[in-house]
This record gives C-alpha cells, sequence and structure tokens, in this order.
C-alpha cells in the first residue's frame, strides 16, 4: 500500500478548509447555534453533492469526489462538538436549552439528510427529461 | 500561527483519518455496515470530552485545544455523514438497522463525552 495517495490528499486539502469553514460559523453565530448551523447545512449538502453535483461535476473521478464530500463537508460537520455542546449546556444546568438542541440536532440532521437526497434525486430526474 | 491554520492543519489530519479508517473497514470488513462511522464518532466524543476537561485544569492550552480538539476531534468526527448513512438504510427499508445506527451513536456518544470529561478532570494530563 502507498503511503498516500492523490484521494488522500484531496481529503486533507478539503478537509482543511472544512475546518476553517466550520471555525467561521463562530463568528456569525454564538454556541451551541454555530455547530447547529453548520451541522444541518452539511447534513443537507452531502447527499446533494453525493447523489448529483459530485457526479455531474466530477464526471466519477473519485479524488475529487470523496475529496469534497469525505473531506469539506465530514469536516465542516461534527458529532464531537455537538456531544460536548449538549455536555456544557447540561454542566451548566440550561436542561431545556440543552433538549432543545438534541431534539433539533437528531430530527433536524435526519430531515436535512432526506431534504437532501429527495432533491438531489429530482434534480437527477429533471436532468433526465431534457 | 494564527487560529485558523491551526484548526484547519487539525481538521485535514482528522478527516484523512477518517477517511482511512473507513476505507479499512469497508475493505475487510464489509459486514460491518457503517459501524466504521459509529467508532469513528464514538472514539472523537470520548476523546473531545477529555481534552475540554484538560483546557480547564490548564493541563492545555488554548492553541493546543484549536488543534487537538476544533481541529483533529472535529475533522475526525461529522456529522453529515451519519445522517446520510442513516437515510440510506432508511431509504433502504432497514428500519431495524437505522435505529440500532442512531440508537449507538446518541445513546453511547453522549455519555462518552460525559466520561472523557470526568477522566480528564479525575487524572489530568
Amino acid at each position: 500500500m502507498e503511503v498516500a495517495d492523490l484521494t488522500d490528499l484531496m481529503v486533507a486539502f478539503f478537509g482543511f478548509w472544512g475546518g476553517v469553514a466550520r471555525l467561521s460559523s463562530a463568528r456569525l453565530l454564538g454556541s451551541p447555534w454555530n455547530t447547529l448551523l453548520v451541522n444541518l447545512l452539511g447534513a443537507f449538502l452531502l447527499p446533494l453533492w453525493n447523489n448529483f453535483f459530485g457526479i455531474r461535476l466530477t464526471k466519477n473521478r473519485r479524488w475529487i469526489l470523496v475529496g469534497v464530500g469525505t473531506g469539506f463537508f465530514g469536516a465542516f460537520t461534527t458529532f464531537s462538538s455537538f456531544c460536548l455542546d449538549f455536555m456544557r449546556l447540561m454542566m451548566a444546568g440550561r436542561t431545556t436549552l440543552a433538549l432543545l438542541y438534541l431534539l433539533l440536532s437528531m430530527v433536524g440532521g435526519l430531515i436535512a439528510a432526506w431534504l437532501g437526497t429527495i432533491f438531489a434525486q429530482r434534480l437527477s430526474l429533471k436532468g433526465m427529461s431534457y | 500561527m494564527t487560529n485558523w491554520l491551526v484548526i484547519g492543519l487539525g481538521a485535514s489530519i482528522g478527516a484523512v483519518v477518517r477517511y482511512r479508517l473507513t476505507d479499512l473497514s469497508k475493505k475487510f470488513r464489509p459486514h460491518f455496515g457503517h459501524r466504521g462511522t459509529i467508532l469513528i464518532n464514538l472514539s472523537g466524543a470520548l476523546i473531545l470530552g477529555w481534552l475540554f476537561a484538560m483546557t480547564a485544569s490548564a493541563d492545555l492550552s488554548a492553541r493546543g485545544y484549536a488543534f487537538l480538539g476544533t481541529g483533529i476531534c472535529g475533522g475526525l468526527t461529522t456529522f453529515s455523514t451519519l445522517n446520510s448513512e442513516a437515510i440510506g438504510q432508511w431509504a433502504g427499508k432497514n428500519t431495524r438497522e437505522t435505529l440500532i445506527y442512531l440508537g449507538l451513536t446518541y445513546g453511547l456518544g453522549l455519555p462518552l463525552c460525559a466520561l472523557g470529561w470526568w477522566l480528564g478532570h479525575t487524572f489530568g494530563a
């Protein structure tokens, strides 16, 4: 097995910018809403990329398809910070806010991914009819 | 180094580790399904809880936390893939698998993050 191939490099490159984009969301919103924003946005955009835009734009070149999908959107969104946000709110005694954040993340994440998948399907069907 | 550079570098390391681990799990444990993502997310949650506790006792600097916590743990764990995989299983009529997947991720992720925090506080650096 080689040390690193083009896909590794692309995952690293796009992962870098995913992390930077996640950081810049903290300028837009305070904790924990910045994490919620990137997580829901990423959950919506990843299936849209993987099922439509990625396939169209990259013509199945794996290094860029995986680079953006796994690298950018994977690093943009975060599960560990979500857990930490919830724990910090609970420890601060802000139980209602903690539970609201938990619910919005869990249910919102599924709805966002579902919408992204549906949207990608619609776009693919529309493309086929031309 | 400025903060965004530190976090970006950490995130790129985390993303590559996640990519490689997921790839290995798909290659050598195909029947493992999406359990690779579960293990990655759970370990990241545990480590981030630990790192956060270390910042309180000043064992870890703000710069160190930005690199290891926000950067590496943030880049390693993922919320977009978690939901994509869950929706994929659900669309494939694997309701039971979906519930197990979500149950393991959230049911273990939150306590593991708290455990990491407790371990970091109890045992320090």
